[in-house]
């Protein structure tokens, strides 16, 4: 013999006894033991070093560590020499490095919320029997066998089984998403502990009458406690753009480090002095490393929030907004995001057809016994109440029926009963007393007797009659309506109503007709999903209702073509039998909507996704949604119907809970991204005429063209603004045709390093060269002649090297703004900040040569006006023959 | 391997009682007999122990279970007089449960149960329970794997103490990188090593599936490469919402205990669920 029991299905005095407790409560020592086996109950996961070691994170990255090692050679350099200024220069390093790391501390710690509002639906203070007596304790202090007193309004605390139960009415929202009443009970159930009606669960409501539970389970272990847990402890996987940041900080690093130090060992090894070798070492370094990069990504994608909070997309974490742009399938909720969560009931369908269609009297019956099993409240805004019943009162008062009148005629209503699936009430109407039931089909055909038929006769409904009208109701939901049945009986006038039960009034009901309710399609979702089509997204529908419904609607939205059939849907439970595997293979067959599923079902979805190397982006709105969020690489939670808890576990927070929003946020993350290989692109050019002259200087007996403060003048002065232009570059409509970009695909790509470094970037230096060596010449200067740093004609020479880069950086700024175009052909006028860059390349350029406070601050003097206009000529040269390069590029594609 | 009998090493702990409800019914689902060790050190006043012991032979007799309970007085230590009862073998299995020692929260670092698992004279299965409710028929488990050559083998005595009542099996390879690799590991890296995994799992499913029987339950299993293994095991343990993790006690060498710490005690402090650490011979 075997026992198999759990704590749902044993009788409720059984249950004090397996727990180890009893009705008079558990005694101090008792509760010590337990609290030091099962710890406290609390569902936060307490990790005292978690802010101290992301903190650290943030230093631990291979750009902080080299900015500060730089920062730490310019301290001992100007240790050993001072009077250069190298200390200056290793503060701004070091605060560059600092500032950097604090703000992604920030933002992480910021979009850490999620537990603070998953504690509002604990509550903090609970009644319970202990030792004998009623007391009033701390949440936090409840162990397994602890005897909760549970009274309307209360929050429950932990799992609890009940033991006594008084008309309990809970509201389990936090954990099935449905926010419907469910009768409890205390008697032993036979179903799943999660869908037993005798457990009182952590986090969930009591909306009416009281009761006495013995707790099982506290903290993380209650069923609210592991959405809590998961929704601490998933990691979102780190976004495209952090993984690439990451590669190419780490692919410069090397090259840095690795030039810097072998150039540093040929140096000591041909003789130069310490010195010497420690500035070029670190002007090496410094060359290399695009220091002012990374602070334009993170403005660069501010400034793209910014524009997605104009298209109601709200952004919580920076990286969210290039992840929009990488996502490969969107998974969305039906209600409310593709449709515009307005119940409407647009067909009446009685099973009396003996009049007209239209305004005619069965439908009107139908309606007034709709309303009878509808709980509505007029207010000034019209009707409060459940959606359904609602859209109930609405239909009867476009019909005239006097909404007014059948409710004050209600003597006894019964809720809607989530597990039924049904609300029913009992009404007076030409003083006859009817009982009135709508509901599910399911639900109400096992309790039909009979079937009006035409001209007021019923006809017993038999397996015949049954089918023809379940025939009837597929036929409407096909349509993609909502169907619901109404049935009803007539009662007898001597049964007193007060004390007619549920059950004995659920049989012998005659069926009257169906309400075909819609919830339309949001005018912008076709179009929107085809877009997604279009630019090579999957859109994947998960809903909890019928799946012709759902089939319906994906057909409106151009989810599926109109000749789609069943196979493109799964319902919640064959889904729940499926092994990851064989919902991979579903989900490779082209399945896309997913019907009468779960919230907690859609962490199986998106785990399949991303075990098929998808991004996956993710909306949601109830408590038990925050998981999913939290495990998608993009959680979209909604900003009117969601919860606060949705809200804090996803990175993005749809303010109009509408589709077509996240699509133009695809976009804009599509647009960031280009634009972020646009700027990375223009700022490694100048990497190029910055490295040059230091692998000239180690090699030949020549002068240094740029000093490291140069160097940085460039790289953390006149290249942001110009960055920044080109992260503010519209979009290409050309971005959503082209399918989602590959997890491989870098942002350093061989093909942008060969670009900047060996095209563009030797252009520059040699430009910039020749006229340093041009002004040198004809200062009298002969090769391998020394010359002083403060030699007036090296300061010239140095100033028209600096000023050459800076004015052609503005053809490379023009030449980014197209991958295949000139970058003219849009006008330089339509983005503001392109133009002040242009400006400001313009002034330094002539400032750094003519003005004397920024010829003493960076060791420059002025050059000739016939010089100064040489460097000009850089500008049509880069410009000219990088549009040669497109164009020659389109010819070879073209052929 | 069938169980000849259950022997559970029983502290008269609440604990202790929780796990007592395990061990019963294994041994009703196995047919074995039940045998209860109980050592006396002075934890458990005689009476109370009286009473709880009468409880288990109660509850074994209405799982028709034949239960045996013997008070054994202390030589030496708890666990030597254990070890000196507890016939070598794998004929036996033996459950004991994890429970925090007063003052520290370690389960089990410096326990007898950890000791029972070191020794290797006989399989020990080591119960932490933190539902109680479930009153020891915990019907979805989560059996994360690392690998073992043995397969399914070393896991299989413990296992089929449970099958009776499994509804829901979840298989777990965790696939451990570094935690500064694992941002820059390649999609080829990450396919190849989900690839090797999935070979692994499939391959311990065939033989879960030729073990069974005739007792069906739903077999599913999951591939996660991570830099945290632990953290891995309890996020799948919340977000499958099983009731019962099932752990192998390996031997790591001293050094690698001090460089990662103790696995397992992270695994008992954090778990969402009742967890079986076991060890076969």
């Amino acid at each position: 013999m075997s026992d198999t029991r759990q704590i749902q299905q044993l009788i409720p005095d059984e249950v004090f006894g397996f727990l180890g407790s009893r009705r008079e409560g558990l005694t101090p020592g008792e509760v010590e033991e337990r609290v030091r086996e099962v710890g406290r109950n609390t569902v936060e996961v307490r990790d005292r070093w978690k802010w101290p070691r992301t903190l650290a994170r943030q230093f631990s990255n291979f750009f902080t560590i080299l900015l500060f090692v730089s920062a730490a050679i310019c301290f001992a350099a100007d240790r050993i020499q001072p009077g250069e200024s190298m200390n200056v220069l290793g503060w701004a390093l070091a605060g560059v490095a600092l500032l950097n790391a604090l703000f992604s501390f920030i933002q992480e710690y910021r979009a850490e919320r999620a537990m603070q509002a998953l504690q509002q639906f604990l509550p903090q203070r609970v009644q319970v029997v202990r030792d004998g007596t009623v007391c009033v304790i701390l949440a936090e202090d409840l162990v397994p066998g602890d005897v909760l007193v549970i009274a309307e309004g209360d929050r429950i605390p932990a799992d609890a089984r009940l033991v006594e139960c008084e008309e309990l009415v809970a509201n389990n929202a936090p954990l099935t998403g449905e926010a419907k009443p469910v009768n409890l009970v205390a008697d032993a159930v036979k179903s799943r502990l999660i869908d037993s009606r005798n457990i009182v669960f952590a986090g969930c409501a009591v909306l009416k009458g009281q009761g006495v539970g013995v707790v099982f389970a506290t903290g993380i272990r209650t069923e609210f406690g592991k959405l809590a847990h998961l929704s601490q402890v998933i990691r979102r996987s780190p976004s495209s753009l952090e993984r690439e940041t990451a590669h190419m900080v780490r692919v410069l690093t090397i090259i840095a480090a690795a030039m810097g130090l072998a150039f540093f060992a040929y140096g000591v090894l041909s003789g130069r002095s310490l010195w010497v070798n420690l500035v070029f070492m670190m002007g090496i370094i410094v060359a290399n490393v695009p220091e002012g990069l990374l602070p334009t990504f993170t403005l660069s994608l501010a400034m793209g929030s910014l524009r997605m909070a104009r298209k109601n997309v709200l952004v919580k974490g920076l990286n969210a907004v290039e992840a929009m742009g990488a996502v490969h399938v969107i998974c969305t909720d039906k209600t409310g995001t593709l449709t515009c969560n307005q119940l409407r009931i647009t067909h009446l369908s009685p099973m009396d057809t003996r009049d007209t269609p239209g305004d005619s009297e069965s439908q009107r019956k139908l309606l007034e016994l709709a309303l009878g099993a509808s709980f509505v409240r007029r207010t000034e805004d019209g009707f409060s109440g459940d959606p359904l019943d609602v859209a109930v009162a609405h239909a009867c008062r476009e019909r005239k029926v006097d909404v007014a009148e059948v409710r004050e005629d209600i003597l006894k209503g019964f809720a809607f009963d989530v597990d039924k699936r049904r609300s029913g009430g009992i009404f007076s109407r030409q003083g006859r007393r009817i009982f009135a039931v709508k509901g599910a089909w399911e639900a109400l055909r096992p309790l039909l007797s009979a079937v009006e038929g035409d001209n007021g006769r019923t006809v017993s409904a038999d397996a015949e009659v049954l089918d023809a009208a379940e025939a009837h109701m597929r036929h409407l939901a096909a349509a993609g309506l909502r169907v619901i049945a109404v049935a009803w009986r007539k009662l007898d006038e001597n049964d007193d109503v007060t004390n007619l039960t549920r059950e004995r009034l659920e049989q012998g009901l005659t069926l009257s007709g169906f309400l075909g309710i819609e919830d339309p399609v949001r005018s912008e979702v076709p179009e929107a999903v085809d877009t997604c089509h279009a630019a090579g997204i999957d859109v994947l529908m998960i809903t909890g209702d019928h799946p012709d419904t759902a089939l319906a609607v994906a057909r409106k939205s151009h989810i599926v073509s109109e000749g789609s059939d069943a196979a493109r849907i799964l319902t919640g439970d064959i889904l729940d039998q499926l092994t990851e595997q064989e919902l991979i293979a579903k989900l490779m067959g082209g399945v896309c909507i997913f019907a009468r599923t779960t919230p907690e079902q859609k962490m199986k979805i998106v785990a399949a996704l991303q075990s098929m190397d998808k991004l996956v982006a993710m909306t949601g709105d109830g408590v038990n949604d925050a998981p999913a969020l939290k495990a998608a690489d993009v959680g979209i939670a909604m900003g009117r119907s969601g919860t606060d808890v949705a809200r804090a576990s996803a990175q993005i927070i749809l303010l109009d809970d509408n589709f077509a929003s996240i699509v133009a946020g695809v976009a804009e993350g599509r647009t960031v991204f280009a634009n972020i290989r646009k700027f990375t692109n223009y700022v490694l050019v100048s990497n190029g005429p910055e490295i040059l002259p230091y692998l000239i200087y180690i090699l030949l007996p020549v002068p240094l063209a740029l000093t490291v403060i140069q160097i940085l003048s460039i790289d953390l002065g006149t290249d942001i603004i110009p960055s920044m232009a080109l992260g503010q570059e519209p979009p290409d409509p050309e971005d959503m045709h082209r399918p989602p970009r590959l997890r491989e695909q870098g942002l350093l790509t061989p093909g942008l390093i060969c670009h900047s470094y060996l095209f563009l970037g030797l252009l520059e230096a040699l430009w910039s060269l020749s006229l340093f060596f041009l002004v040198l010449v004809q200062g009298g200067w002969h090769y391998g002649q020394d010359i002083g740093a403060s030699d007036p004609l090296y300061r010239s020479a140095t100033g028209i090297a600096l000023a050459t880069i800076l004015l052609m950086q503005i053809g490379n700024l023009i030449g980014r703004r197209y991958v295949r175009r000139s970058g003219l052909d849009r006008g330089l006028l339509g983005n503001h900040l392109l133009l002040a860059g242009i400006v400001i390349q313009i002034i330094f350029s002539w400032a750094l040569l003519y003005a004397p406070p920024l010829q003493t601050v960076l060791g420059t003097a002025a050059v000739s006006w016939r010089i100064y206009a040489l460097a000009w000529l850089g500008i049509p040269l880069i410009f000219g023959l990088d549009y040669l390069r497109k164009r020659l590029m389109l010819s070879g594609k073209e052929r | 391997m069938g169980a000849d009998m259950i022997i559970l090493a029983y502290d008269g702990s609440l604990n202790g009682d929780w796990v007592s409800r395990y061990a019963m019914r294994f041994a009703a689902h196995t047919g074995s007999a039940l045998s209860v060790l109980h050592v006396r050190d002075n934890d458990v006043g005689d009476a109370q122990l009286h009473v709880k012991l009468q409880r288990l032979e109660r509850e074994s007799q209405a799982l028709g279970v034949e239960c045996f309970t013997e008070v054994l007085p202390e030589e030496k230590s708890v666990y030597f007089t254990l070890l000196r009862q507890i016939p070598e073998g794998t004929e036996n299995i033996v459950v004991c449960g994890t429970r925090v020692r007063s003052r520290q929260r370690r389960f089990l670092t410096g326990t007898i149960s950890e000791k029972l698992l070191r020794t290797g004279h006989f399989p020990v299965l080591a119960l932490r329970v933190v539902q109680p409710g479930l009153l020891g028929t915990p019907r979805d488990l989560l059996l994360p794997l690392a690998g073992h050559p043995r397969g399914f083998e070393s896991v299989w005595p413990f296992f089929r103490l449970l099958l009776p009542e499994v509804d829901r099996l979840f298989l777990l390879r965790c696939l451990q990188v570094g935690p500064l690799r694992l941002p820059h590991l390649s999609m080829l890296r990450r396919e190849a090593m989900r690839q090797a995994g999935e070979r692994y799992l499939s391959g311990i499913a065939d033989e879960i599936q030729h073990r069974r029987g005739g007792r069906s339950f739903h077999l599913d299993w999951r591939i996660a490469i991570c830099d945290d293994w632990v953290r891995e095991v309890l996020i799948h343990a919340s977000r499958l919402k099983v009731r019962m993790l099932l752990l192998g006690a390996t031997e790591r060498p001293m050094g690698h205990r001090l460089l990662h710490g103790n696995t397992l005690e992270r695994v008992l402090a954090g778990t969402p669920c009742d967890v079986g650490i076991y060890r076969s011979l």
